[in-house]
């Protein structure tokens, strides 16, 4: 773990091994998936959009620079089937997000079921799809 | 599918430590799956975790070259690690066949009728109509973005011909081309109530030395309704700006 980002208390990188489908809808190549970043940050928007959903927020580089990044997520309607609204998150709303970041250091990356987490007011929001149908309707 | 021993819902309630989620799946072993329809295939069919189903092809034939140097020119930016931008999806161009299936998280919904079976795509708000009243695919019929299509019934197996297509799309997102002269075989073969499996053989002598073929696998969704999902330029483009083409802005 780098030691820059130890030294940063809201920031916190840990390299996993992931066994979680890396499949975005363009391919998650620009992504670094052995990497993930855990931080504090403050939402600026909730982009509720085909093909992906964004999560906007501010959050401090090691630096304690506020900087601002958007987070691919899923589609809307995924979204929806995972519990979130478009009004779940506003500008303001203080979260805790965890991402794997772009290979070449640009402040996007991707959030995903399995190994992304969004906690909001203490609470995790889910990003898997909310089946209910393991009871057979027939 | 899922199997519980029948005395846990006894044991968990007798001991009165049981968490709701437990206690859900409990109960679910109180009702199993109904055997499989015979020729039907009707509900909506989804990806497992993560929701985007994926076509998964083995190997993928030699490709002849003018299609590699197609598919050497749609996947450029991904030698170089980057994401791929030049799907004719992501301009909200129709996906095509199979790639409409593989086009982001989404689900689609077999409907049954005597002569017709419609497939309703929720990506990009798609759809196909498959014939089952015993026409063959038109000869030099008009290029067209989904195909045309056939379908009959093998045991419980939907056999489904398309032709007629026109080579504006790309088999996947993976950048593989394809010509007009592309025929697709789709077998949908229903292993449980639950789950549902498509093999593709792609024949296309244009761009491909032999046919090859792709699979995907579907899990029945029974208690979601298909939603309003169309493809939007502006926002397409909107997302390209800001993730895909990070240094452009």
């Amino acid at each position: 773990m780098n030691r820059n980002l130890c030294a940063f208390p809201l920031l916190a990188a840990a390299v996993i091994l992931s066994a979680a489908p890396v499949w975005a809808h363009h391919g998650a190549s620009a992504y670094d998936l052995q990497k993930t970043i855990t931080s504090k940050a403050t939402v600026t928007s909730l982009t509720w959009t085909n093909p992906h959903c964004l999560l906007n927020f501010d959050m401090k580089d090691e630096s304690g620079n506020v900087q601002n990044w958007h987070v691919e997520m899923y589609n809307p309607l995924y979204m929806e089937r995972a519990g979130w609204t478009k009004d779940i998150l506003k500008a303001g709303d203080e979260i805790t997000v965890t991402f794997h970041p772009t290979k070449n250091g640009t402040p996007n990356g991707l959030i995903r079921a399995g190994d992304g987490k969004v906690v909001f007011n203490g609470k995790q929001l889910s990003l898997d799809q909310q089946d209910g149908s393991d009871a057979p309707d027939q | 599918m899922r199997s519980y021993p029948k005395g846990l819902a006894f044991l968990l309630i007798s001991v009165g430590a049981f968490s709701p989620l437990a206690f859900a799946q409990a109960q679910k072993t109180a009702k199993p799956d109904p055997p499989i329809p015979q020729q039907d295939l009707s509900g909506i069919w989804g990806a497992e975790r993560g929701g985007q189903p994926v076509l998964h092809a083995d190997r993928v034939a030699p490709m002849t070259p003018a299609a590699q140097a197609k598919f050497d020119e749609n996947t450029a930016e991904a030698k170089k690690g980057l994401p791929i931008t030049k799907d004719p999806a992501f301009k909200c161009l129709p996906a095509g066949v199979p790639h409409t299936y593989q086009n982001g998280a989404f689900v689609f919904e077999i409907v049954q009728t005597p002569k017709r079976i419609f497939l309703f795509y929720e990506s990009a708000h798609n759809w196909r109509e498959i014939w089952m009243d015993g026409r063959q695919i038109p000869k030099d019929g008009d290029p067209t973005w989904m195909g045309y299509s056939v379908g009959h019934w093998d045991g419980n197996d939907l056999v489904v011909e398309s032709g007629n297509f026109n080579d504006r799309t790309w088999l996947d997102p993976l950048g593989h081309p394809h010509s007009d002269a592309l025929h697709v075989a789709e077998r949908f073969h229903r292993t449980a109530y639950r789950a549902l499996q498509i093999q593709f053989t792609i024949d296309d002598p244009k761009s491909y030395t032999q046919p090859w073929t792709m699979k995907t696998d579907f899990v029945l969704r029974p208690t979601w309704e298909l939603g309003e999902s169309f493809c939007v330029p502006e926002d397409s483009e909107n997302f390209q700006k800001v993730i895909l083409q990070p240094n452009a802005k």
